[in-house]
């Protein structure tokens, strides 16, 4: 049985529907990183299922018993708001222990030995009598979790908990945090927008937009073989062409794309591929799956999938490097992804080859 | 005109005691009214926002005036010391009201909601989490409000002939050109309201330095 049950959620403000009909169950232990552009309803969700928000329609489910009309502090979830909202007069020991003293729910004694623990599980022992403004954004986001493990509930909120904190900082602690929530056997909804953070947390990844459930399953299938063109646009670095079906088989689509007679070979939709032929639609490659070669090599299967171009970028990512290549074939710039190795390979200006592997490029039907 | 100290004794009682009443009243209706601003995003609310300033801009004597006016036809009261505890009442309570918002608008929701959902129960929430946030706007604001009724002359004049307030009484003095009477009124008014508030700021504890 699932732990949170979410039937025909819909949540309004005003005019403005703000989650539509979502259907949502999530297992218990399950990490479930709900992700999507600014304004897409993460944050509205989180809220509802708390209970800080009142849904227009639709129920809500915890362990099966129906909590749509609960009040918040009877639900039994730590909610992790985007700021920690830490109790500015309280120390750190204090905020840890605010849930089981509002709660009557320890002795002192048992208090005592939980806020030790929980300081230990954080490291943030030695600074129990400091309060929240003395302390780093990285204190901060430790002293708001150890005050949700403090209350002994197994499902946690948290929304966008590291976007505070610098880069290193961010990739120590959601290591940190995901080893915290498994030992602990909680069940977790982390909101984010940073899709690295997504894919290296989740479970399970839900991508919502515009206040819909756009999909949601394992980060791999979602990233390598998503159902959507939103989900496969939104989820890492694309080149994108759009054009007609010509000729479909079950394996492969050939795509005379708009911009001129060239023709891309693609993989088949991943919907109904009958009576497509003459229909628009949209191919989508990840960056890193546009390979790139000096002009100069050959090419094997030089005929398909093949665009020439120049290089009119460089953008430095540390690890990789995006080079921006204009195809002139197709009055755009691609992008590709490449080891920063390799890119004193490509200098500015210098004619390249891409090539994109027809299992590489996902087909969609156009919705305009 | 010889200075009557026991009249002057008993206006100065009169005045601390209107605003005690005034302050203790604005203090139960202003401060629930200050959450309900602050955190009610409604038509009512808005509206409310904007017609507690209203006393800032109203003279003290049409203010007293129109609550005189109210308060007189309603059957079942005629004291006129309720008269002007209900004149200062209207006077005073924006300095409840906005310095309360103003702590309100320095806690954000979020840390309210935050302590609900880890368990804490509304009234929890405010004495545990608001009001440490909130005390020293509230403290100001009752000093403010304290002080500012303390000193009020029109509209007590306006809604009553009988009570007499420290202010009153002064202002009866100068217009009989007493004036060494008045200053010795207000020198003791100046005394005795100064004592008060140092007790009041000891009482609740004001603090010069702030964490």
């Amino acid at each position: 049985m699932p732990l949170v049950d979410i039937q025909n959620l819909t949540v309004t403000y005003g005019r403005k529907v703000a989650l539509k009909n979502i259907n949502l169950t999530i297992n218990p232990d399950e990490y479930l990183v709900i992700l999507g552009p600014t304004g897409a309803g993460k944050t509205t969700l989180l809220r509802t299922i708390t209970g800080l928000k009142k849904p227009k329609v639709g129920k809500i489910l915890i362990d099966g018993q129906e909590v749509t009309k609960t009040r918040p502090e009877e639900r039994g979830m730590a909610y992790l708001p985007q700021t920690y909202s830490l109790f500015p007069y309280m120390n750190v020991k204090d905020n840890v222990l605010f849930s089981p003293k509002v709660r009557r729910s320890k002795t002192e004694e048992e208090m005592s030995v939980l806020a030790g623990e929980v300081l230990d599980m954080v490291g943030l022992r030695d600074r129990w009598d400091a309060y929240p403004m003395e302390l780093s954004g990285g204190m901060m986001q430790r002293c708001a979790l150890a005050r949700a493990i403090a209350t002994d509930l197994k499902i946690f909120l948290l929304d966008e908990p590291l976007k505070a904190l610098d880069a290193r900082l961010r990739l120590q602690l959601r290591t940190e945090l995901r080893k915290l929530v498994k030992d602990l056997g909680i069940t977790c909804l982390h909101v984010t927008h940073d899709q690295e953070e997504a894919l290296a947390l989740a479970d399970r990844i839900l991508i919502l937009n515009e206040g819909q459930i756009v999909q949601h399953g394992d980060p791999k299938i979602l990233y390598q073989d998503p159902q959507t063109y939103f989900t496969a646009d939104f989820l890492g670095e694309s080149n994108s062409f759009t054009g007609e079906v010509i000729a479909s088989d079950q394996d492969r689509l050939q795509v005379k794309i708009d911009t001129n007679d060239k023709v891309l070979i693609s993989r088949p939709l991943n919907t109904n591929n009958q009576d497509i032929i003459g229909k628009k639609v949209i191919l989508t490659v990840k960056s890193e799956a546009t390979k790139v070669y000096p002009n100069s090599q050959s090419v094997a299967n030089e005929n398909s999938n093949i665009f020439r171009g120049e290089v009119i970028h460089h953008y430095y990512l540390g690890k990789y490097t995006n080079l921006e290549i204009k195809v002139n074939e197709i009055s755009k710039s691609l992008l590709a992804k490449i080891s920063s190795f390799e890119y004193e390979k490509y200098p500015l200006k210098s004619k390249v080859k891409l090539r994109i592997a027809s299992s590489d490029l996902l087909s969609f039907l156009w919705r305009s | 005109m010889d200075l009557d100290w026991f009249e002057l004794a008993s206006s100065i009682f009169n005045s601390i005691f209107v605003a005690t009443l005034a302050t203790i009243i604005n203090l139960i209706i202003g401060i629930p009214l200050a959450i309900f601003i602050t955190r009610k995003e409604t038509i009512l609310s808005r509206i409310l926002d904007i017609l507690v300033d209203v006393p800032y801009v109203v003279p003290s004597a049409a203010l007293g005036f129109s609550v005189g006016l109210f308060w007189s036809t309603q059957a079942f009261i005629s004291n006129e010391l309720f008269f002007v505890i209900m004149a200062h009442m209207s006077m005073t309570f924006p300095f409840i009201v906005r310095n309360t918002i103003g702590g309100l608008s320095d806690l954000s929701i979020d840390t309210e909601d935050t302590a609900r959902t880890l368990g804490a129960r509304p009234f929890a929430v405010f004495s545990l989490i608001s009001f440490p946030v909130i005390k020293f706007s509230i403290i100001a604001g009752i000093i403010m409000s304290f002080t500012r009724s303390i000193g009020e002359t029109g509209a007590t004049t306006a809604v009553s002939a009988t009570v007499n307030t420290a202010p009153a009484l002064i202002k009866r003095m100068i217009e009989t050109d007493n004036f060494f009477e008045a200053s010795i009124a207000i020198i003791a008014l100046i005394v005795v309201t100064s004592i008060i508030i140092f007790t009041l700021r000891k009482v609740l504890g004001f603090k010069r330095v702030s964490r």
